[in-house]
């Protein structure tokens, strides 16, 4: 509204100066203003620096006979007549500047089909620019399966500002029906929605670039070399192009594939069997691994049953948390060596449900429920080069921990009581606490948006 | 992630049965006969100028002091069956002899110590409902969670404890289902219904089944028994069709047997495409949609069979049949529209009961009911590994049920009951645990009624043991849960009545609470409910311009402790029992009838319901206090019928204040408030011994888009039209 309002003003004290002007000079020939047009209106929307684009409106003059069109043109001073940009038949006022570039001033000259009228009227252009520069995190909830409240909570790192529902803020229209995952890569971010088989892409800013419908329902994302690969929950792995935004290519895996992780140019699949746990064909408990440039399944590791989480660390070893059968066999951790493709359990730490990986450490946390389903849990980090794990200390007590997360140099610990929005804690590396914010119900995930403005 | 199928399937699935009701002679016809027994001799309404011709029963229900409530203006209208409203008395069973005025009831306040709302034959043809949700939702204190379109789940959850606290009785005898815990209103239709009631709390009809006792709330169906004038058979012919390929034609015949027996056969099927327009709206986009895989087809067939044998007692038979293939739309997705679920049901239960006055002081009363109910649910999608899921669940229930009522003395009666159960549960379910119940119930119950008095006092005994093929067998379940309550009119002229209450109740964990999708929980004690009520009731009829006027009033409190919830621990949900739940409430309800000139006469009802129902769980829960999910805090309905010589009218009013859809009470989990109207027209011809009624609807009149679950979008503007020929 403010930019409207000087532009316009702008545009008016441009108009008297020209008027100012042509009555002072009473030596110039006079100009005959019958023909131009007045209070001509233009705000910039192109979010890039020099160029513009946007609608050009104006009110018509008071004479235009013998006139049957307005031409526009980008000026450099208001008058002189750079570069045409277009025009429009006589009785409409608008016009649509297509993307161009900025040379400081629009300009709109009344003409007939041979010639112009000899004076135009003519605005200064504001550029709009958009400040892209990022520094945020976002916190993504899955929502409540069937509620489509799955949501987007934008945390301002510099003002420690909490905004929910961003991405429906942003883009006028909600995530849907439980997200289940969001990575950002490169300026880009993508955000999967599990309960309407798409994938939102979006600037850092979480402005929607594409809704790319997916074959599948996906779950869980990684992203290596252009790519951002996606797990579908109807057993395939979905190869997404970063530039063109399409899918191109699909391989099969196992039942209902969760994270996934890339290690020694492999792909590590979690095949969870989840959706046939009551079935006799029972959980899976494998592993898929794709190689990443032929795209194809070199082999299947079997792992303990019904396996979602997967992490990999440095040094090409992928974590695999396997989630049991809610019964015997317990929450457990693997460790897969990626040159070998060999699996163990990992024994200084064999029991996790949830993992983050940040800079040599595995953080993890390890639900376990006596008969009444009364819960205790136990953090644990493990240093992956030197293989010691010990109790993960840090500032405050999360009762209901729900998901874990590392991004940028921090870890992040979401809570959930499955009924109320939950909250998200930051630590450091130190357990130290450094931020806590509510997010939406059921937060899932927390990724870092940083960009600087050039 | 995974609750999808098995609480789709469990919903959705229940038995129904039936058996007799309690004082089943109470009511028969259209014709309901006040039994204003005590009822006052002076009252201004025991005035014989009342000559309506009513047949409506009014239900008046409780009381509600709270001041809160009087301010508010409800003004709800019962329409139901007209206005009528009189109590039922329920209890009248023993002293029948009351006088009995056949043909012109007066409408009267009710007498009941707790609330207690009905519509009989007359209000559901006036008023045009279809079925059983539509008649549920004129009352006072209810919420009917409507998944939207014919084949959409309702249930009923009286005074916000909760759909599973209220039983269901088809003539007498509970519809139960161990699996789901609820009961799914959607299959009754009202065809062969005569009257619908819904007691809260303990009723005052002492003599039922002690399944009737083990509920905070009851919802009665009560079906017809045939009635012979000058020929031994009666017979209709009902064809009815609407919006959204609604097709529904019934078939129902009555036969005499001689002079003892009648029989009756009822049948009829309903399909419907359901495939209605509605708007979604997601953030500022507005689309236009279609309800999808919407669809049902559903065959019902019932026979009865009755004996009258004088001093020998009166028996009854019934043998239902239900079968259905539905579309689960379930909840709309903003993008994704696929739906592939469906379900199968199939019910067949076959229950009997028999009563006898042995003398002066005893009346035995004995029922017993076999059920069967299968239901197949399917999901078809390449993320399961056969490509599709299938869950078939098999319930089997053996019911039985002997009562004695004892009156020793003028004004005093006692009853003893004692049910048996034994309910089975059959699944596909890989290392299924197959449980089997035996649940065995016994009420002892005494009464005291005069003029102006009326106390009531029962205790249930309820022992509950299960049996599992797989896994961890829970703890047999004992418990003594007592009820009182207290009706008195004080002074000796007027009707006014003052009532109290106090109901202490609790359900057992479901077989899908306790065993079932990983959720199950074997440690779960069962979830506990307190009622108290406090109400006054009020009727009259004051001259030639208001036949009758009735108000009650009642304010209640109950609790729920141990609310048993489900609640995700790391990607499965386990059912505990975490949850307490307080409710304040009120709910109020009016009714009159007015004459006009040219035979025309104006009958209106309203109902008002306030409801404070929060979760108290957790102090520190950020749904502390908030007002549990689905549950308005006001709701009201009107309803204003013009009956005359040429075309009957009613127009009917819901009005449903915001919910949330989520314990949490933020602005994304609310569910905006809305006002739904609709009108009925009818007219009956005569031509001799043949009959023809003329009906129509027109429903939700405004079109409002509206949800009573969030994302299952309710059908906008429709009609309905019905023909019935009898004979």
């Amino acid at each position: 509204m403010k930019k409207k309002n000087f532009i316009c003003i702008s545009a008016l004290c441009a108009l008297m100066s020209f008027s100012f002007v042509g009555c002072s000079d009473d030596d110039d020939p006079i100009v005959d203003q019958s023909h131009v047009v007045s209070n001509l209106n233009f705000t910039d929307e192109n979010p890039e620096a020099l160029k513009i684009s946007g609608t050009l409106s104006w009110e018509a003059p008071t004479l235009t006979d013998g006139f049957t069109k307005y031409v526009i043109y980008s000026s450099s001073d208001g008058t002189s007549k750079d570069a045409k940009i277009g025009e429009v038949a006589i009785g409409t006022n608008t016009f649509a500047v297509p993307y161009t570039v900025s040379l400081g001033y629009l300009l709109v000259v009344t003409a007939s089909e041979s010639n112009e009228d000899s004076a135009g009227a003519s605005i200064p252009v504001t550029d709009y620019v958009e400040d892209d520069s990022v520094s945020a995190l976002y916190f993504l909830s899955s929502g409540n399966m069937g509620n489509n409240n799955a949501s987007l909570t934008m945390y301002d790192i510099e003002s420690g500002k909490v905004t929910q529902d961003y991405f429906k803020e942003r883009n006028g229209r909600g995530l849907g029906d439980t997200a289940q995952d969001m990575i950002v890569y490169g300026d880009k971010m993508y955000i999967a929605v599990y309960g309407e088989s798409t994938i939102e892409v979006t600037n850092l800013k979480a402005k929607s670039i594409k809704q790319i419908k997916t074959e599948g329902q996906p779950r869980a994302m990684v992203a290596d070399g252009g790519k951002v690969y996606v797990t579908y929950y109807n057993g395939y792995v979905a190869r997404l192009d970063t530039a063109s935004l399409e899918v191109d290519a699909t391989v099969a895996v196992g039942r209902n594939p969760e994270q996934l992780a890339v290690a020694n140019n492999k792909l590590y699949v979690a095949n969870s069997g989840g959706m046939d746990y009551n079935t006799e064909v029972g959980y899976d408990k494998t592993v898929s691994v794709i190689d990443i440039p032929s795209f194809v399944e070199t082999k299947k590791l079997e792992v303990v049953l019904n396996p979602t989480s997967v992490q990999a660390d440095k040094q090409g070893n992928v974590y695999v948390v396997s989630m049991g059968n809610y019964g015997d066999i317990l929450n457990t951790m693997q460790c897969i060596d990626s040159k070998t493709d060999e699996v163990s359990v990992l024994k200084a730490c064999p029991n996790a449900t949830e993992m983050a990986y940040l800079d040599g450490t595995l953080y993890t946390f390890y639900s376990q429920y006596d008969a009444n389903w009364n819960t205790t849990i136990t953090f644990t980090n493990y240093n992956t080069e030197t293989g010691v794990a010990q109790e993960w200390t840090k500032d405050a007590t999360i009762a209901k921990p729900y998901k874990m997360c590392a991004t940028g140099s921090n870890i992040y610990v979401t809570e959930s009581d499955y009924t109320n929005n939950g909250d998200v804690y930051g630590f450091d590396a130190n357990g130290k606490l450094i931020l806590k914010a509510e997010a939406g119900l059921n937060p899932m995930k927390v990724v870092l948006a940083q960009k600087d403005n050039i | 992630m995974r609750a999808r199928s098995c609480t789709r399937s469990c919903e959705s699935l229940e038995p129904r049965q039936i058996l007799l009701p309690l004082p089943v002679d109470r009511w028969e016809g259209s014709r309901q006969r006040v039994d204003e027994p005590e009822n006052l001799p002076g009252s201004c309404y025991a005035t014989p100028r009342v000559k309506a011709l009513v047949n409506r029963v009014i239900i008046m229900r409780d009381l509600c002091p709270i001041i809160r409530c009087l301010c508010v203006f409800s003004v709800w209208l019962l329409s139901l069956s007209a206005v009528s409203g009189q109590q039922i008395d329920t209890t009248a069973y023993h002293e029948l002899s009351g006088v009995e005025v056949v043909e012109k009831a007066r409408p009267s306040v009710t007498r009941e110590g707790t609330p207690l709302q009905i519509m009989d034959r007359a209000g559901i043809d006036r008023l045009g409902v279809q079925d059983l949700s539509e008649a549920v939702k004129r009352f006072s204190g209810v919420t009917v969670q409507d998944y939207g379109g014919i084949g959409g789940l309702k249930t009923v959850s009286v005074r916000s404890l909760g759909a599973k606290h209220t039983a269901v009785s088809y003539d007498g005898v509970t519809i139960t289902d161990a699996q789901s815990g609820q009961v799914d209103i959607s299959r009754f239709s009202l065809d062969n219904v005569e009257m619908v009631s819904l007691s809260i709390g303990q009723s005052d009809d002492i003599f039922q089944t002690a399944r009737v006792y083990a509920s905070a709330g009851a919802l009665n169906i009560q079906t017809g028994k045939p009635k012979f004038e000058d020929k031994s058979f009666n017979t209709y012919l009902k064809v009815k069709g609407g919006s959204f390929g609604f097709f529904n034609p019934v078939l129902h015949y009555d036969q005499k047997l001689g002079k003892r027996w009648s029989a009756s056969l009822h049948g009829d099927f309903t399909r419907a495409d359901g495939q209605y327009p509605y708007t979604l709206i997601n953030g500022n986009l507005e689309t236009r949609e279609k309800r999808r895989n919407s669809d049902i087809r559903s065959y019902h067939l019932e026979g009865n069979l009755f004996g009258d044998f004088g001093k020998g007692g009166e028996f009854s038979f019934k043998a239902y049949y239900f079968d259905s293939e539905r579309g689960l739309p379930g909840s709309v997705n903003l993008y994704n529209k696929n739906t592939s679920e469906r379900l199968w049901d199939n019910n067949f239960f076959v229950q009997s009961g028999y009563k006898n006055i042995l003398s002066e002081k005893f009346t035995l009363r004995a029922m017993a009911k076999y059920n069967y109910a299968f239901t197949r649910y399917l999901d078809v999608n390449d993320k399961y590994a056969a490509g599709e899921q299938v869950d078939r669940n098999t319930q089997n229930e053996y019911y039985g049920s002997v009562g004695l009522l004892y009156t020793p003395v003028k004004n005093v009666s006692a009853t003893l009951t004692t049910d048996l159960t034994r309910s089975t549960l059959d699944n596909n379910f890989v290392d299924g645990p197959n449980p089997k119940r035996m649940a065995s119930q016994s009420v002892l119950a005494v009464q005291y009624k005069d003029n102006r008095f009326t106390a009531t006092g029962s205790l249930l005994g309820t022992y509950i043991t299960d049996k599992v093929e797989q896994g961890e067998k829970p703890a047999d379940k004992k418990r003594l849960s007592p009820a009182v309550s207290l009706s008195w009119r004080p002074f000796p002229e007027s009707t006014l009545r003052v009532r109290v209450s106090y109901k202490d109740i609790f359900r057992v964990p479901t077989f899908t609470d306790l065993y079932y999708l990983r959720m199950g929980n074997t440690n779960l004690k069962p979830e506990e409910t307190s009622q108290y009520n406090v109400g006054v009731t009020w009727s009259a009829s004051c001259g030639d311009w208001l036949r009758h006027f009735s108000i009650s009033a009642d304010g209640y409190y109950n609790t729920v402790k141990d609310k048993i919830v489900a609640l995700p621990t790391m990607y499965i949900w386990r059912m505990m029992n975490l949850g307490e739940v307080n409710i304040k409430g009120a709910d109020l309800n009016l009714s009159a009838q007015f004459p006009l000139p040219l035979k025309m006469e104006l009958l209106l009802a309203s109902t008002y319901s306030y409801q404070y129902a929060v979760d108290i769980t957790d102090p520190e829960a950020k749904n502390y206090k908030d007002q549990i999910p689905y549950t308005p805090r006001h709701s009201g309905t009107v309803s204003v019928s013009l009956e005359n010589p040429w075309v009957n009218v009613s127009y009917i009013l819901t009005a449903v204040g915001d919910r949330y859809a989520l314990p949490q009470n933020i602005d994304q989990n609310r569910i905006d408030s809305y006002i739904e109207q609709s009108l009925s027209l009818n007219r009956d011809f005569r031509f001799r011994r043949f009959g023809l009624r003329l009906q129509g609807e027109l429903l939700n009149l405004a079109n409002v888009n509206y949800d009573v679950i969030q994302y299952y979008p309710m059908p906008g503007r429709s009609w309905r039209l019905s023909i019935c020929l009898s004979y």
